[in-house]
């Protein structure tokens, strides 16, 4: 095609180049294609076998399905992404009495909307934010995490500089609060697997005549069927050891908390609160709301899908 | 191929009676036949223990062939085929990979086959993927005795710098096997901790001896160690690492388990082997460094059982760099499935070739198999600068001996003599030469001793005359031996001014070099190599090239 190139590394005579050319990537099926099979993960192009190995390993542990979840595991592993957990975000602490500030709290992600709860099991609310809120500006790690820092009882930090820009959107609707059930041992006293107990989420299973009745303070506890629970320490009291085989089930706080997220925002585009993000709101003269022009993020949203779906706005 | 010895030679000589020759005597011409198709058992068993570990997804082996690059030539393109049109005749196109702005020389794989094209390949050059910075000592995750158990990660938070599958060492142990209650009790270590997807694990770890033992899975963080079913928790201790320098100043092993071993089984026992380097062995060679294949002393399993586990050298091979000069070790690793060694000095990498050589006993020919008089040397094999005892021996004093002459040809092909009382002389083979007379016992002269400092094969040759005027003649062959790399990367301009400490091989089967700085560097191998097939008129690499060039 071509003649008379020159050789930076190697000093020789070329007569002329016959063929000029960009190869094309390959893989082999082999072993790990065989287990692939079996959970349904395929090899991407150009993926190493140790790549493609922790895919295959992650099916086992996010696994693929229906639900909200499901989806975004599946999605994620099959575009060759991968889960990350960007953000730490925790009720704040006393140093002096290892307590949490607020009487019972939880972060909640779910759809755009990120609550952080002073006292769950009363519903009080500290703060309420909106991801997608038009010029609420939280669209961001870095933004979300300083919204948090004003508050009284929550503070959050973006766990590294990489994360700073990344979408807020892309932690997935999850809360901090992890249900476990554990035996109980047959003492009157005795320390549950987790500290930061959620307020009224402990039941007892098998001897339940042993914790009928909570009381205010340990030395209270003075009948059978009372008990005492240090929610933030996971201290139970009781007046009477419970039969051996009793379980009892909780939710607890980790601290640190370390949110998932995935580049993979699963949102459903019918919700009426979303269209009001992607629709300029228009009032009627009944004095209801109708959808205008698209937004901004609304015309970055409906593009995205006009350029891989062949439909029409509306239809 | 050049000249090796097969793992399984000797265990398939150990079927033979323990007084005959083809056990005891690794140059008896029964050995030397067994050799050829033991050669084969090897390589069956090999492909037996990729079979296993690929049945199982965490144990599935890494390394194997995954991506290529592929490279049409046009159908209008015709190779230079030989005259007799054969399809394995043809001269090979000449074909640069340009990467950036840089062509590299592609060459074809050795025999044009698979085998060389991947699995025996060796690196053209080595780049760096990335440097990660931190403290020298900061893969060390665990350590102390099993009696302080549950123990805690060094490190508060438990991270881990480079996510790895994790080396836990067990020294001190008295017995780690039990067998009570109808159930068998192995010693234990369990790690907690998290993968790199942040999810929860607990791992396992078993152990029949002293040992150190990888785990199956990768940890991105630890939390805790626990251990059980160990005699003596006191005096047990337990060291955990993510990468694996072999540092004795942390009570780490410096042996590296052999990359093909099968694995130690109670009721059909194989010998674990290791690689391991040490220096000393000749005063006289003070810059000298072998690279040793060890294994563990005795051989009854119920004695390793009850913690008799020292390791000892079973041949040693003197390392030299490509130009043949001694070179100073820093660091060892062994590569999973493949028949390389690793080895760093202060500032180059070398990769060695893990083969046990044979002699070319083509000498042995004149040699006779049935002679009553031999020669025994105290071994086969020596490093260059170390003395060697030989013995003559008269085994079966049946017909009278009336003279006997030894001499050897070293190996630049020089001979000499070999007198009682004056050692090497000027050979000659005159008259004078004969020791006249029959021995009063069976050492035919005393024993005597020589340095052997040429590196190669030294033939020992023993002619004796009978009173029946018959004659016979031994040979034996004593190998000097060393190790010369297949290749050897300077990492000057990675490390800076900074010196190598260390050097292991992580779950992903990528090299990492850890420097005085306490920085690791993760390096890239590159190949440039290709597999041409003419029928198809396509080019394969192992390198992404930006562009193929066939000239």
């Amino acid at each position: 095609m071509t003649t008379g190139s020159s050789f930076c590394r190697h000093e020789f005579t070329i007569p002329s180049i016959q063929v000029i050319g960009v190869p094309t990537t390959k893989t082999v099926w082999n072993q790990f294609d065989e287990h692939g099979l079996l959970c349904g993960v395929s090899r991407l192009t150009g993926e190493s076998n140790w790549s493609y190995r922790r895919r295959i390993v992650d099916a086992f542990v996010n696994m693929a399905n229906s639900s909200y979840r499901g989806l975004v595991n599946g999605i994620t592993r099959d575009l060759g992404l991968e889960l990350f957990q960007p953000i730490i975000i925790n009720p704040r602490l006393s140093n002096s009495t290892s307590r949490f500030f607020a009487p019972d709290p939880c972060i909640l992600f779910e759809g755009p909307y990120v609550r952080l709860y002073s006292n769950y099991q009363s519903g009080e609310l500290e703060l309420e934010i909106d991801r997608f809120e038009l010029g609420g500006n939280y669209e961001h790690l870095r933004q979300l995490a300083e919204l948090i820092n004003q508050t009284t009882y929550f503070q959050a930090g973006v766990v590294d500089p990489g994360y700073y820009w990344t979408r807020s959107m892309t932690i997935l609707n999850q809360s901090n609060r992890i249900s476990v059930s554990e035996p109980v041992p047959a003492t009157t006293s005795f320390k549950l697997g987790h500290p930061f107990v959620g307020h009224g989420t402990v039941s007892i299973s098998f001897d339940y005549q042993s914790m009928l009745y909570e009381v205010a303070a340990p030395y209270a506890v003075a009948n059978l069927g009372e008990y005492h629970i240090d929610y933030d320490k996971g201290i139970v009291t009781v007046y009477s050891p419970p039969a051996v085989g009793t379980t009892i089930q909780y939710d607890y706080t980790p601290y640190p908390w370390k949110p998932s997220a995935s580049p993979v925002i699963l949102h459903n585009i019918c919700n009426e609160d979303f269209k009001t993000k992607l629709f300029q709101q228009v009032l009627q003269e009944n004095g209801e709301y109708a959808n205008g022009l698209a937004t901004e993020l609304g015309v970055e949203i409906i593009n995205e899908i006009l350029s891989v779906v062949p439909m029409y706005w509306g239809s | 191929m050049a000249r090796k010895k097969a793992l399984a030679t000797q265990s398939l000589a150990n079927t033979y009676p323990l007084w005959s020759d083809i056990r005891n005597d690794e140059q008896s011409v029964g050995q030397q036949l067994l050799n050829a198709p033991a050669i084969w058992v090897d390589d069956l068993r090999r492909q037996i223990e990729r079979t296993v570990a690929n049945y199982y997804l965490p144990t599935s082996i890494i390394p194997d062939v995954d991506v290529y690059y592929q490279f049409n030539l046009p159908k209008t393109y015709e190779f230079d085929l030989d005259n007799d049109n054969s399809e394995n005749l043809f001269s090979v196109p000449i074909v640069s990979g340009l990467i950036g702005t840089t062509n590299y020389l592609v060459e074809m794989a050795e025999d044009n086959s698979m085998e060389g094209f991947w699995y025996n390949a060796i690196p053209d050059r080595v780049s760096l993927n990335e440097t990660l910075t931190g403290t020298i000592n900061d893969h060390l995750l665990f350590s102390g005795y099993l009696a302080q158990c549950p123990l805690l990660p060094l490190t508060t938070s438990g991270n881990i710098l480079v996510a790895n599958r994790l080396s836990v060492t067990l020294s001190g142990a008295t017995t780690c096997f039990s067998y009570q209650d109808n159930k068998v009790q192995l010693g234990t270590i369990r790690l907690t901790g998290t993968t790199r997807a942040g999810v929860s694990i607990t791992e396992d770890v078993h152990f029949l001896f002293d040992d150190t033992i990888q785990t199956t899975n990768e940890f991105a963080s630890v939390s805790g160690l626990d251990g059980f079913g160990i005699e003596d928790p006191d005096e047990t201790f337990v060291i955990v690492t993510s990468a694996r320098l072999g540092n004795k100043a942390i009570a780490e092993e410096s042996y590296f388990r052999a990359a093909y071993d099968q694995a130690v089984n109670i009721f059909n026992v194989q010998k674990p082997w290791y690689w391991a380097t040490s220096s000393g062995q000749v005063i006289t060679h003070p810059t000298q460094h072998t690279l040793d294949l060890c294994s563990i002393d005795g051989d009854d399993p119920t004695l390793w059982l009850d913690g008799h586990v020292t390791k000892s050298p079973i041949l040693r091979f003197e390392l030299l760099d490509q130009s043949q000069n001694h070179i100073a070790p820093v660091g060892l690793a062994v590569e999973p499935w493949s028949n390389r060694i690793w080895i760093a000095d202060s500032y180059n990498l070398y990769v060695y070739l893990d083969e046990i050589p044979y002699p070319n006993t083509k000498p042995l020919l004149g040699k006779n198999y049935d002679t009553d008089a031999v020669i025994e040397p105290e071994s086969y094999t020596v490093v260059s600068g170390e003395s060697i005892d030989l013995r003559y021996v008269w085994r079966r004093p049946v017909i009278s001996i009336t003279r006997h002459r030894s001499w050897v040809e070293k190996p630049d092909g020089t001979k000499y003599s070999l007198e009682p009382g004056s050692g090497e002389v000027p050979y000659h083979a005159d008259s004078s030469s004969w020791i006249v007379g029959e021995p009063i016992r069976k050492a035919i002269r005393p024993t005597e001793t020589y340095t052997l400092d040429q590196r190669g094969d030294y033939i020992y040759s023993l002619e004796t005359q009978y009173a029946d005027d018959t004659s016979s003649i031994d040979k034996r062959i004593v190998s000097v031996v060393y190790k010369q790399p297949e290749a050897q990367y300077s990492l000057i301009s990675i490390l800076g001014s900074n010196r190598v400490i260390g050097l292991d091989i992580d779950s992903e089967n990528k090299l990492w070099v850890f420097d005085t700085a306490g920085q690791r560097h993760r390096l890239n191998l590159h190949y440039d190599i290709m597999l041409v097939d003419i029928s198809k008129k396509t080019l394969y690499f192992r390198e992404n090239y930006d562009q193929i060039r066939v000239f």
